[in-house]
């Protein structure tokens, strides 16, 4: 349940960023979705997966599509 | 020269602020999270809420400053010279302390203030919905920067009031000192609205960080060296 939850927080959060972008939010959805699954299946052999591993991860899938995307999801926390 | 002293003083002053940092990190950031969370007249609305805050705030800290400072000079007699490398020290301590710490370690534009604050700062953009939101953090953002500009606006204000009877003289400082905090918003909101995004900004202030370290660092100790000449 946790999962979903924060997976549904996560998309969110990734899709604000890809409209302030400038990305239309149909194209957003696909490739979010996409590397949000290949980021998975990237973890699925780690036991533990910290939050650091799921950001690095998801952030290198996303710059296959939109490299402005992944700089912005990759570096929010270092901003302010 | 006295006149060229008087007229570096404030173009210093003014600088300084103007190229402080955390004001206009915390409006790029909130304007690219209005843009996308909200249609594009509320994030201008929200927006423009934020800079009032933002203005808001700088009158009220510029008025206490000027009573402050008029209530010390008419009660107190107070050494020109004195005053003046006294205050000279402090710009320099903070010319030292802005190379030194203003900037974090990291590799972004990640500034002085606690990571508590900053996530707080970032918690509270993420989470505006109402224009008294947008306001209030307006309002707060000011606050944490003003170890590095309360001296800075000290000075402006004091140059506000020495610069005799001229009322357009005086209202014309009263204004920059008003105004200039609003500059690199407004510079910000034109790259925003010319089709560049966050990640083109955030890449320009990264990539100048070190330049701008050196800049407000010189500038500080110009501001210190003119004042000191201005009372020789």
């Amino acid at each position: 349940m946790d999962d979903v939850l924060d997976e549904k927080k996560f998309k969110k959060t990734l899709l604000i960023d890809a409209k302030a972008v400038g990305i239309p939010v149909g194209a957003a959805e696909i490739f979010i979705d996409k590397s949000i699954k290949d980021a998975k299946k990237a973890l699925k052999t780690k036991k533990i997966i910290t939050e650091n591993d799921l950001e690095r991860t998801v952030s290198r899938e996303l710059k296959k599509y939109n490299a402005d995307l992944a700089y912005v999801f990759k570096n929010r926390d270092k901003i302010i | 020269m006295s006149i060229l002293t008087s007229l570096g003083i404030v173009v210093c002053a003014v600088l300084i602020v103007a190229l402080m940092q955390l004001i206009p990190s915390i409006f790029l950031l909130f304007s690219h999270y209005t843009s996308g969370k909200y249609s594009k007249n509320k994030a201008s609305d929200l927006v423009l809420f934020f800079t009032l805050g933002v203005e808001s705030m700088t009158v009220l800290m510029i008025a206490v400053i000027y009573f402050v400072l008029n209530a010390l000079f008419s009660h107190l007699s107070i050494n020109n010279n004195i005053w003046a490398w006294v205050w000279s020290g402090i710009l320099i301590a903070l010319a030292i302390l802005y190379f030194v710490f203003y900037f974090g370690k990291s590799d972004g534009t990640r500034l002085f203030i606690s990571r508590k604050c900053a996530k707080n700062f970032q918690h509270k953009i993420t989470t505006v919905k109402k224009r008294s939101d947008a306001f209030v953090l307006g309002l707060v953002s000011v606050i944490p920067e003003t170890v590095f500009t309360l001296p800075v606006y000290v000075v402006l204000i004091l140059k506000i009031m020495l610069v005799g009877e001229n009322p357009f003289a005086r209202a014309g400082l009263i204004i920059l000192a008003v105004l200039i905090v609003l500059l690199p918003l407004a510079v910000i909101r034109v790259v925003l609205d010319s089709g560049r995004n966050l990640a083109d900004v955030q890449k320009y202030r990264v990539k100048n960080k070190t330049f701008l370290k050196f800049v407000v660092g010189i500038l500080y100790i110009i501001l210190a060296i003119l004042i000191i000449m201005e009372t020789a």
